[in-house]
Formats: structure tokens, C-alpha cells, sequence
């Protein structure tokens, strides 16, 4: 690190000292998924706006910061391991660079900055239940009566919808052509007459995801962002950043802290506890080495102009040693994984805890990353891209 | 795909696979399955007085002792089918492994205990593993003092199956040596509500319930004491062993399946995605990985029926290839099914968390890749 690094490290973390409370900081071990407590996402959300530090991948002049790629990295960093929560990422990392690229000058004026202080959660409507893989054959339509689009349709894998008040969508607005031509990116209030949600209880026990639902909802046509039939483009550009924006490196770092505390407090044989037993010390090395190529393969990535198909390289290496990782904490884990204490994920828990205190979120979060490798492009679609693009098989 | 075509069954095996399978077919449903696992935490089970008129609760005890003598072979099918329905009924901890035990103990013991357990009055669970040394086969800390009486246990157990629910408790404590000494462990039958015994209740990730159980001055007559003999462990663990691998190969079995008729029937881009080879050859994959588990089980339930003096060496191959197989069938099961398979009201989950749970219990995969590599040298000697 540059002595500027150095100083911008320390700058970071005096603000995690001052401003993330003991609470907060719960509510970030406690994560066993990629969302934290919503109520503490969105009073950090609000703490790092205040601090001007909600969205530092944006520009300076909608709101971010002139941040290098060293900075933000630093920053994703010091955050993740420093315990902060994850605050709601749908709106500022997916929406907000959508809007920065496609909007009109007045969506930026009335959306980047409410999104930016919090005030509007985004959910995301793109899966369908007849469209997940196979994202272009959406069906939800969009039909123009005058000022309006009448939307007609269903959403799946909506995550925190429930908590959102603002949803993100791909409509179908045209059958001609191909799938892709006839798909419209649209803005709308979750409040909207005609539309109706339901939640889905994760194998975790609880709900993260929902299924979303239009009858006859009226959207104004001036939600649409980019124009009528070019949405996919739109959505493309977006998946981009899902995919690319991740620093996957980040996340290894926290479960292999886990992997350790684990694996440092169970015995396997004879006395030796796992990170010291050979051969899961050496399944452990195994996966650092891994995360280590994964890390500079990102870094190549960020260095990179056209960093192309190395997203989906990153997609797919991250999520699938991120299951590895997580495996080996559940493993460490032994009896430990069986109760099942979801009070004791709540922040304002003050009982007794079964097992040691990292037993409440370990086999949540080794079960819930099994859905990494399904989300925001599956592990198969990922590798048709590779194959495709990269190697050139068809 | 079949069930198990490879095994000779008797006419009387037969009848129990038939009718285990179409009782659980015909009742337990996936939907009444779920209210159990989520209702309260010490509620009954509402089938288990089912399970005892269908005689199923004494099946592996001898007709000596009022049961029917049934082998390796009836608790492979049993547990099969509870495998594949997931059953949350504590037939393991009752039946196979406090009743194991109790059935090995002086005949006082028996007559207070076994005639209730194949009634379904009696349930019971058995308390071996301690905090943070799961994994350790003989680590135990529990200890048992010789009293003018009897004994005195004084220790805790941890996540104790079927604790919140049972009467009689199996206890592994420490009679004599070092805590992970393999010798001086004696198994001792407590009635769960004798003083002194303080348990902290829970519902556990695949629906079922557990304790962690202390035990403190908690003072038993000497015939509690059914066995201190290395042995008798490893034979109730081997017994626990066994069941839970043939469980897991019905819930493999039944993810296989369910895998299978998805991908037929979910189309995405104008087809069944069944049709796509990468998809196929995963469900191949999963498909061998169950068979060469079920040919190890086949080879484990013979050579246990006949005492064979490689049957722990099965076991340990069995248990490690089962530990193997489900983690990749239960990958493939969710990865193919997608974002559906990781919600509550599918059964896939489901599966794959009770067969996470599997893989921690009676040793894990790293533990019988070990003790087959001991158990080698040992054949090879002799």
C-alpha cells in the first residue's frame, strides 16, 4: 500500500470505531447470507451517507466518491472484515449505475439522491417462475394506454421485496422479433394498485425472497428508463455489474476467518483440533490457494479496459469456493450445526447460545450458499458464457 | 428407476418393504411432515403409535424379549423408507439405540423399559457426544463414580437426539482413563427425569428436536449400568452407523428421482432442460454415486447378518462413500432444481439438510476413511 493507502486505511477505520456500534456489528457476524438485519442494513446505510460514503463506486457528481480502485477496494475491506452489515446493494450497486448510464436528467435529479440517503429500498423483478436460465422468455407483459403501461404478470426471487418500496423490472412490451427486442426496463411504486406480493420461506427458515405480482398495475410511462425494447440492453449492462462488481476475494477472507474460529475450537482425533489435523488442514490450504489465484484474477479485472468474460471466471470461481469454504466451517462444525437458534440471530439477543457462538449462523449460511451458484446468472449459464464468448464453441 | 433389485428378499422381508412403503406413501405426506417439523417443540409425534401397531418398534429386538428378531436386513429397509419420507419419528434413538442398549442390559432393566418401547409408550435418545469433540469416538468427559448405591454421572452431553421427548436415557460416561481413552466407558440407563438431570430443548435444522443435556450428582442403582466393554459402544454407535446410511441412500434415492422428473419436466429455452448434456451427465454422475453407495450397503447388510469378520471395514467404506455420494447428490439436486429448491415448501432442501446432519453423525467421512485404513492393516495381519 501507498502512504496514501495507509492513511486512507486508518481513516476508515477510525470511522468503524466511532460509528459502528456494538449492535451493528452483531448484525454483521450475524449475517448468513449476502443480507444483513434490515433494520441495522439501513441504519448504516444512512451512517455512511451522512459520511458521504453510501455509494462510493458512483461519480463524485451524482454522489460517490473519486475513490481509486485500490481505495475502494480497501474500503469493501476494511468494512466486510470490520464486521459492518451489508446494506441494501440493489439499489445503489445495481440500480444507480443504470440510472447514471441510461436515465434522463430528471430520473437522476429524483432517484439517485433519494436511493443515495436510503429513503427508497429497490427490489429487483427479473426471474419469472417460466423464465430463470432462460431470462429473455419473460412474460410479465407492459401494454401502453396513454400515459400508462398496464402491467400484467408475475416476478419470482424477489429479494426483499417485502421491505422495499420501489421495484426495478424487465416487462415484456413487444412480441416481435427476438425474445430479447421486446423487453422494457421499468420503475415502479411497490404501492402501485395491482400489485401484490407473497414471501418465500428460505431453507433457512426465513424470507429473504418473494414472489411479486402484477394485476392490471398502471405504471407511469415516464418509469421507463432507456428507451421502449431496450431493456435487455439495459439489464445486460446491469448483470455486468452483478457479476464484476463483486469483490469475491473480500468474502473469502471472512469465511476463511470463520473456517479458523471453527476449526480452532473442535477436535477431530486424539486431541488435535481441526486446523491443526493434516488432512483438513490441508483441504483448508487448498482453498487459500484458490482464493489467492480468484484474487488476482480480480485484480486483473479491475486493471483491465475490456475485462470480458473474466466476470463470469470471477462469478464462477468466487461462488463455488465460496460453498467450499463455507462446507469446510460446517464440517469443523460436527454436532454443532443441528440447532436451530434463529432467536439468537437477532441483534437485541441477550439468551444462551447452543454450542459455540459461531454455531447460530454456520449451517444457515453453508446451506444458504448453495444458492450463490443459482443467482444472478447460474453456475451453467456462467459457463455457457465462457464457452461461447471466450473459446468460441458453438 | 427401482428401488433395491439387487437383494434377495424372504417372502416376510417382502411384506415389510410392501407395507413400510405403502403406509408411508399413504400417509406421510410431505405437507403433514412439515407441520411436525415446525410445530411445537414437545408435541408428539402423530404417527408413532402407528409405527407400534404396525409392529415396526420391535422389529430388531429378540422374540425372546417380545420382538421379532429382525436383522441388518429390516433395519436397511426401514430406514430406506424413512429415508426417502423423510420421517422425523425417533425410531433411531428409541428403538436402534437406547433400545439397542437396554436389550444388551440385566433383565431388570428389560422389563422396565422394552415392553414400552414397542408399545410406543417409552421413547429414548442417547447422549454420547460432548461440546467441541463431536467428532472424538471416545471422547468422554461425563464421569461415572462407584457410590455405596450405584453410581454417580456428573458431566454434559451434547446435542442429544430426541432428548426433549424421551423417558429413558442411554449415557456414555467415564468409569476409568483418560478422557479419550477407547477403555473405561460404561453405557448407563437413566430415566430422563431423574434428579439432577437439566437439559436445554431445541428444534434442530432437519425438524427434529434435541438436547443438550447436563447431568449433575445424578445418582442411579448399579444395574443402570448395562455394559463398560468397548465393544458394546462401538457396536450401539456401528448399529446407529449402519441405520442412518441406509437412510440416507431412501432420501438419495428419493433426490435422484425428483431430480430426474424436474429436468423432464422444467423447460427453459423452448426445452425440457433435461435435454441439455451437461445437465444429464451431472444427473449420471449423481446417479452412480447412489448405486455405488447402495452396492456398499448390500455388502454391509450381509456381512453384518453373518457376523463376517470384515463387516466394520464395510461399514467404515459404507458410511464414507454414503457421506461422499449424498453431498454430491444433494449439490446436484439443488444446483439442477435451482432457485425452488432452496425454499421451505419444497422437499429438496429438506433432504439435504437431514443429509448434512447424516454425515456428522457415528463418525465422519474423515473418520472411517481412517479407521477402514486401520481395519485393512488389521484383516491383512491376521
Amino acid at each position: 500500500m501507498t502512504e496514501e493507502e495507509i492513511t486512507f486505511q486508518t481513516e476508515v477505520r477510525q470511522f468503524l470505531v466511532e460509528y459502528l456500534s456494538a449492535d451493528l456489528k452483531r448484525s454483521g457476524r450475524n449475517m448468513t447470507s449476502v443480507f444483513a438485519d434490515y433494520d441495522c442494513a439501513l441504519r448504516w446505510h444512512k451512517i455512511l451517507h451522512k459520511q458521504g460514503w453510501a455509494a462510493p463506486e458512483w461519480p463524485e457528481e451524482h454522489g460517490g466518491t473519486n475513490w481509486t480502485q485500490n481505495q475502494r477496494q480497501i474500503f469493501q475491506r476494511e468494512l466486510k472484515l470490520g464486521g459492518a452489515p451489508a446494506i441494501m446493494a440493489l439499489g445503489i450497486q445495481m440500480l444507480g449505475p443504470i440510472i447514471i448510464k441510461y436515465g434522463t436528467e430528471e430520473q437522476k435529479h429524483h432517484y439517485l439522491p433519494r436511493m443515495l440517503a436510503g429513503d427508497d429500498i429497490w427490489c429487483q423483478g427479473y426471474s419469472e417462475p417460466g423464465a430463470g436460465s432462460d431470462l429473455a422468455s419473460l412474460a410479465t407483459r407492459a401494454e401502453r394506454d396513454g400515459d400508462h403501461y398496464v402491467v400484467n404478470g408475475s416476478k419470482i426471487w424477489t429479494s426483499f421485496a417485502h421491505r422495499a418500496n420501489k421495484i426495478f423490472c424487465l416487462v415484456r412490451t413487444s412480441t416481435e422479433g427476438r425474445p430479447q427486442a421486446g423487453i422494457s426496463f421499468l420503475l415502479a411504486d411497490m404501492d402501485t394498485q395491482g400489485i401484490s406480493l407473497s414471501e418465500i420461506i428460505g431453507l433457512d427458515g426465513t424470507v429473504e425472497q418473494c414472489q411479486v405480482f402484477f394485476s392490471d398495475a398502471r405504471i407511469p410511462v415516464t418509469n421507463l428508463i432507456g428507451e421502449e425494447n431496450q431493456g435487455w440492453n439495459v439489464a445486460k449492462y446491469l448483470l455486468e455489474f452483478e457479476r464484476g462488481g463483486h469483490n469475491y476475494s473480500i468474502d473469502h477472507q471472512k469465511l476463511f476467518a470463520k473456517v479458523r474460529a471453527i476449526a480452532g475450537q473442535q477436535y477431530a482425533h486424539n486431541g488435535i483440533c481441526y486446523l491443526e489435523e493434516p488432512a483438513f488442514s490441508a483441504d483448508l490450504a487448498e482453498l487459500e490457494i484458490d482464493a489467492l489465484a480468484l484474487e488476482y484474477t480480480e485484480q486483473r479485472i479491475k486493471a483491465s479496459d475490456a475485462p470480458g468474460s473474466l466476470t463470469s471466471v470471477a462469478k464462477l470461481a468466487g461462488t463455488e469456493l465460496s460453498q467450499k469454504i463455507s462446507a469446510l466451517s460446517s464440517d469443523a462444525l460436527g454436532a454443532h450445526n443441528a440447532p436451530l437458534q434463529h432467536a439468537a440471530l437477532e441483534v437485541d439477543y441477550s439468551g444462551k447460545v447452543v454450542g459455540p457462538e459461531n454455531a447460530i449462523t454456520t449451517f444457515a449460511e453453508y446451506v444458504n450458499m448453495r444458492a450463490a451458484t443459482i443467482y444472478g446468472g447460474s453456475a451453467e449459464i456462467q459457463r455457457n458464457i465462457i464457452s461461447r464468448a471466450v473459446l468460441g464453441l458453438r | 428407476m427401482q428401488a433395491d433389485t439387487t437383494r434377495n428378499l424372504n417372502d416376510e422381508q417382502q411384506m415389510l418393504a410392501d407395507s413400510v412403503s405403502k403406509y408411508l406413501t399413504d400417509t406421510y405426506s410431505f405437507d403433514a411432515r412439515r407441520s411436525t417439523a415446525n410445530g411445537d417443540l414437545l408435541a408428539p409425534h402423530p404417527q408413532w403409535q402407528q409405527f407400534a401397531n404396525m409392529g415396526w418398534l420391535g422389529l430388531p429386538f429378540d422374540d425372546c424379549d417380545g420382538g421379532f428378531s429382525g436383522g441388518p436386513t429390516e433395519i436397511s429397509l426401514l430406514f430406506q423408507a424413512f429415508g426417502k419420507h423423510l420421517v422425523l419419528e425417533p425410531y433411531l434413538e428409541t428403538v436402534v439405540l437406547a433400545g439397542g442398549v437396554i436389550a444388551r442390559g440385566q433383565a431388570v432393566l428389560k422389563q422396565r423399559y422394552l415392553d414400552g418401547i414397542m408399545s410406543g409408550d417409552i421413547q429414548g435418545a442417547f447422549g454420547h457426544g460432548e461440546a467441541g469433540h463431536s467428532a472424538e469416538r471416545y471422547y468422554v468427559s461425563t464421569s461415572a463414580l462407584k457410590t455405596d448405591h450405584g453410581w454417580q454421572l456428573n458431566g454434559t452431553k451434547a446435542v442429544v437426539a430426541n432428548g426433549p421427548l424421551a423417558d429413558v436415557l442411554v449415557i456414555s460416561a467415564r468409569i476409568e482413563g483418560d478422557v479419550r481413552s477407547s477403555q473405561g466407558i460404561g453405557l448407563f440407563v437413566i430415566d430422563r427425569h431423574a434428579a439432577g438431570i437439566a437439559a436445554t430443548d431445541y428444534v434442530t435444522v432437519d425438524g427434529r428436536r434435541a438436547s443438550e443435556i447436563s447431568l449433575n450428582h445424578v445418582e442411579i442403582a448399579a444395574d443402570a449400568l448395562v455394559s463398560t466393554a468397548t465393544d458394546e459402544l462401538n457396536r450401539v454407535l456401528d448399529r446407529g452407523c449402519f441405520a442412518v446410511c441406509a437412510e440416507a441412500i431412501g432420501a438419495m434415492q428419493a433426490l435422484l428421482s425428483a431430480t430426474v422428473e424436474y429436468c423432464q419436466q422444467r423447460r427453459q429455452f423452448g426445452q425440457p432442460i433435461g435435454s441439455f448434456q451437461a445437465l444429464q451427465h451431472r444427473m449420471v454422475d449423481m446417479y452412480i454415486a447412489l448405486e455405488l453407495a447402495r452396492s456398499l450397503l448390500g455388502a454391509t447388510t450381509d456381512a453384518l447378518t453373518n457376523n463376517d469378520e470384515n463387516s466394520g471395514l464395510l461399514l467404515s467404506a459404507l458410511k464414507y462413500r454414503v457421506d461422499k455420494s449424498a453431498r454430491l447428490i444433494s449439490y446436484g439436486a439443488l444446483q439442477l432444481h435451482g432457485g425452488i429448491a432452496m425454499t421451505d415448501e419444497l422437499n429438496i432442501g429438506h433432504y439435504f439438510k437431514r443429509l448434512t446432519l447424516v454425515e456428522k453423525q457415528f463418525g465422519t467421512a474423515q473418520y472411517h476413511l481412517q479407521r477402514f485404513k486401520e481395519l485393512q492393516l488389521q484383516l491383512q495381519k491376521n
